[in-house]
């Protein structure tokens, strides 16, 4: 083989994957081993640095870190939390809803199933509304109002005294 | 790096696969390390990795049932990953946090956690330099081509894998591999 190793059998060498024709020519060209060597070299020293980078990045990230899922993952979870939450919600709204409107029900039931109740208790505030009334009217009638109160005393006690005096002069 | 597997984890035969499935803190343990490098390289953003990664193993756990235990554990996360990597890379979201690279894996702060095992200073600057030239190298190929390059050449992992990892036949895999070798040789030609 004289011409130099192609693409192909330089990289089948890499691989392993070599026929004795292409180790013939490697022992034999110094220009393709040269090649060769520069490529082996060049892979091994970075794999070495790429693993030494990848265990120190390991290393400086936390080593405790839990497996925690994404917001990719997590929203839908988060989704469903929401949706049922919302639900219950809807669901207590719904029940305090109807437990007012029973109530308010029952309590018109209540009304319509005893009138003759009503109208007793209607027909009694009347009786004593009457009566305070008619309470009141007495108690004004009979009354004399504070401030003629000590005319009349002044009154009486004039027409007394009008009287000694009446009969000094006739005696 | 090579990762040891156990044994009950590789031979996932349809048997027990979802018992075994259900331990998600022994796969984070077990796999965490492989995922996040594969994904981290495929996206090289340090922060989308991380979220990226996180994914994996929420929908490997949400979806253990539907495991079929036809590969090995690895391979089938590796394939949710490789879908999510590429789920994100289609999105608005990539392309702007490409832009605007806040978080991006520097190549520099790569090449400084090279092992010093060079004996000179001008052999691990040499190194360093390779090293940024295949990161850099990595950026401009197709999405397909340095995921296959990052399975086969980061992670190790042989090419039938791949296909099964990716839904490609193997020759396609070989493809793109020949792609993506060549690109990097180009770059690393131009600069050395």
């Amino acid at each position: 083989m004289s011409a130099h190793l192609t693409q192909e059998e330089l990289t089948d060498k890499l691989l392993g994957l070599s026929s004795l024709t292409v180790n013939a020519h490697l022992l034999s060209c110094p220009a393709c081993a040269d090649d060769l060597e520069r490529l082996k070299t060049s892979i091994t020293c970075f794999r070495s640095a790429a693993t030494a980078w990848s265990d120190s990045a390991l290393a400086r990230a936390n080593p405790n870190a839990t497996l925690v899922p994404s917001r990719r993952q997590f929203w839908p979870a988060a989704n469903w939390i929401i949706a049922t939450a919302a639900m219950i919600v809807l669901i207590a709204v719904s029940a305090i809803h109807f437990h007012k409107q029973e109530i308010g029900r029952e309590a018109r039931s209540n009304q319509i199933a005893t009138p003759s109740t009503t109208i007793e208790t209607a027909q009694t505030q009347i009786e004593r509304d009457n009566e305070l009334l008619a309470q009141v009217n007495s108690e004004l009638g009979e009354a004399v109002p504070a401030p003629m109160q000590p005319l009349r005393i002044s009154g009486s006690v004039a027409s007394s005294n009008l009287q000694p005096s009446s009969s000094g002069k006739r005696n | 790096m090579t990762q040891t597997i156990p044994v009950e984890l590789i031979a996932f035969s349809g048997e027990h696969p979802i018992s075994e499935l259900d331990d998600i803190d022994g796969l984070i343990r077990l796999y965490k390390p492989k995922v996040f490098r594969f994904v981290a390289f495929s996206v090289a953003d340090r922060d989308a990795a991380e979220s990226i990664t996180q994914d994996c193993f929420l929908k490997a756990h949400l979806s253990r049932n539907q495991f079929r235990g036809d590969c090995s554990v690895s391979t089938w996360l590796m394939r949710i990953a490789f879908n999510l990597v590429r789920d994100h890379t289609k999105s608005q979201k990539f392309r702007f946090w490409k832009k605007a690279a806040a978080t991006a894996i520097d190549a520099q702060d790569l090449s400084q956690h090279l092992a010093s095992s060079e004996s000179s200073t001008e052999e691990r600057l040499i190194a360093k330099e390779r090293v940024e030239m295949v990161h850099r190298a990595l950026q401009e190929l197709s999405g397909k081509q340095r995921s296959v390059f990052l399975m086969r050449f980061l992670e190790e992992m042989d090419l039938p894998d791949i296909a099964a990892t990716t839904g490609m036949s193997v020759p396609t895999v070989k493809t793109h591999l020949y792609r993506a070798v060549g690109a990097i040789r180009a770059r690393l030609g131009a600069s050395l």
